[in-house]
């Protein structure tokens, strides 16, 4: 009798981490540094001590063909100046999950909806199996496309406009990229993000990276408005959103 | 005919008249309260999907306007006060004339978002989206986001963004949002119409039918205006095979070089 | 190429005539209505782009010497919901463009129709008429 009891809680309770499990909403916000380099940092003034990210493959480095490693190598000496960033550009996939500012996922039958605080970048992702577009039109952000494997949210992104960097140190792509995300919430406050990526013209294989998200629980958080804009002179601000 | 037929006559056409008035009463009154939204769990309307404004007039100007270069004529969206012209305070109409003899002002030509209410009749596509405590419009253009949570959550203290701060919470089927917290760059419209610092803006969102949203907003300003004033732009809900794109706007914006030198501070 | 121009008007047919005049911004602060420009020229390059594509254009002047234009139209989300795609005009392409030339003088203009080399009219989804 005991038994049954017992066996039927542990079937309710599994039933109940399965309904809660898929449920991403909230505002979210990358744990780690990986946002300075995904192939981790040393500790330098600024920048705390970080590993890679990239945990495939194993030895955390982005598979770069040759030419596109001295490319990357570039990118890092001109990253005051050559950063799409700096010129308010959406910061694309992933970097934009990997930013040190919150995004807040939304959740509705047909879609989820992500919205980051940097530059107010948005992404809809359809998840009824509609198609993709075309490849006639790119966007920064790409063409997100998700499913639901078991409890993981996988998002197929396609579409990509090449002008995007994945972390401050240059780490870039080229016309081809193509990135599958997987989202799994791992406990009641974080979720595993995982993403593979590839780009034939750029590395020499699919290569993943892997990081928690941690929910924001601080009471009424929410996202701030972070415009970006040119003046006159061409300057970049981001203005700030409190008057004193 | 007797003095009686025409007594009887006179009768009957006032109980017409009665009959009438109590008919067009009836109309009106079922008008407004015959449409039952669809309604999410929670039991409030389900505004999501993919909207537009009905007419695209109140884009170019909210006040009634004749054809010009680039512009077609339109009515006027203000329904208060009554004629339909903003109630500027003196001097006021007087910038607003100056703003639209330099349109290289416009804060949307420099690809920030729209601000409140302008952002709501755009010639572009939102897409509302409601999840629990929050009701989401994300605009295509600017890929502008406005995130409005109905929880009773207190507004955000000395805030200056271009969309604003707001707080939605629902009164019946109707969604009232206040925002607070607009940094009063916005214009009003392409015609340079604008609102000021320190407006404060109050929105209605309510269905009228399965493909109507009637939209107002009642803006108030002191310091700009001489009353509150209130617009009313309906939108349309857009064909269901229509997405939102992506429009990066200062990714390729390179019309700024060709443009006279525009002074930031300027409203 | 024939072919995606084929289909390409095939498309365009279908958004029918010109839509209510619908612009992101207002045109008229940087170009001049009254200074219409007829270009004919060969497609250099080709960028679709918000809040403007740009088709970059080499235009031969009747002294001969070759002149470049940046020739701006409307959205990409305006021309894509009218069928173009970011290959509807490849380098090498001739075509024809009336615009409406800059206010600063320099050679840029806002394309009102685009004339592709089997003659046929395309809307530039010009910020004048039709910009969604």
């Amino acid at each position: 009798m005991i038994r049954s009891v017992l066996i039927g809680l542990l079937f309710a309770g599994t039933a109940w981490a399965q309904g809660q499990s898929r449920d991403l909403r909230g505002i979210w916000q990358a744990t780690g540094t990986a946002y300075q380099n995904l192939e981790g940092t040393p500790a330098q003034r600024g920048q705390p001590a970080a590993k890679s990210i990239v945990v495939d493959p194993s030895n955390g480095r982005i598979p770069y063909s040759a030419d596109a490693r001295k490319s990357a190598d570039r990118n890092a000496k001109e990253r005051e100046t050559s950063d799409p960033l700096l010129s308010c550009f959406q910061p694309g996939v992933p970097r934009a999950a990997l930013l040190p500012e919150p995004f807040q996922i939304f959740q509705n039958p047909d879609r989820v909806v992500i919205v980051y605080q940097h530059v107010h970048a948005y992404r809809v992702i359809f998840t009824d199996g509609r198609p993709h577009y075309d490849e006639g039109i790119e966007f920064y952000m790409g063409d997100s496309r998700g499913r639901w494997e078991g409890n993981t949210l996988v998002v197929d992104v396609t579409n990509f406009k090449p002008e995007t960097w994945f972390d401050n140190a240059g780490n870039f792509h080229g016309n081809k990229l193509h990135v599958v995300e997987r989202y799994t919430r791992t406990g009641a406050d974080t979720i595993r993000y995982e993403a593979t990526i590839e780009d034939p013209e750029v590395f020499e294989r699919p290569w993943n990276i892997r990081v928690d998200l941690a929910r924001h629980t601080e009471p009424n958080f929410q996202l701030l408005e972070h415009e970006c804009e040119r003046d006159a002179k061409g300057v970049y601000r981001h203005p700030p959103q409190f008057l004193k | 005919m007797g003095g009686k037929s025409v007594e009887h006559l006179r009768v009957m056409a006032g109980n017409s008249m009665k009959l009438a008035m109590l008919l067009l009463v009836s109309i009106g009154a079922a008008a407004q309260t015959e449409f039952t939204p669809p309604r999410l769990a929670d039991g409030h309307p389900n505004f999501g999907g993919i909207w537009m404004a009905a007419s695209l007039s109140a884009a170019f100007n909210v006040e009634e306007h004749g054809a010009s270069y680039g512009t077609p004529a339109g009515p006027s969206v203000i329904v208060d006060p009554p004629g339909g012209k903003l109630p500027y305070l003196p001097g006021m109409r007087e910038r607003a004339a100056d703003n639209d003899q330099h349109r290289e002002r416009d804060p949307v030509g420099q690809c920030h978002m729209h601000g409140v209410p302008r952002v709501m009749f755009p010639p572009f596509p939102l897409e509302i989206v409601q999840d629990g405590n929050y009701v989401v419009i994300l605009a295509e253009t600017e890929h502008g986001i406005r995130i409005i949570p109905t929880d009773g959550r207190p507004f955000l203290k000395d805030y200056s963004a271009w969309n604003g701060d707001s707080r939605g919470h629902w009164d019946g089927d109707t969604l009232v949002v206040e925002v607070r917290g607009l940094n009063g760059r916005s214009w009003l419209d392409q015609a340079g119409n604008f609102m000021g610092a320190g407006a404060h803006v109050v929105e209605r969102f309510r269905l009228t039918g399965k493909d109507t949203l009637d939209y107002q907003a009642t803006v108030e300003n002191p310091a700009v205006f001489s009353r509150p004033f209130t617009l009313r732009v309906p939108l349309r809900r857009r064909p269901a095979d229509v997405e939102l794109l992506e429009y990066g706007c200062i990714e390729g914006e390179r019309d700024a070089a060709h443009l006279p030198a525009v002074d930031g501070e300027k409203k | 190429m024939k072919r995606i121009v084929g289909l390409l008007l095939q498309i365009l047919c279908l958004f029918g005539p010109v839509l209510p005049a619908s612009a992101h911004h207002s045109f008229t602060a940087e170009f001049d209505d009254k200074k219409p420009v007829k270009l004919e020229g060969t497609v250099v390059r080709f960028e679709f782009m918000n809040p403007h594509s740009w088709i970059y254009l080499d235009v031969k002047n009747p002294e001969g010497t070759v002149v470049r234009w940046a020739v701006e139209t409307g959205s990409t989300n305006a021309l894509f919901r009218r069928g173009w795609r970011k290959d509807s005009l490849r380098a090498g392409d001739r075509i024809t463009v009336d615009a409406f030339r800059a206010k600063d003088g320099s050679n840029t203009a806002n394309a009102s129709t685009v004339k592709l080399p089997d003659g046929r009219q395309v809307s530039g989804a010009s910020s004048r008429d039709g910009g969604q």
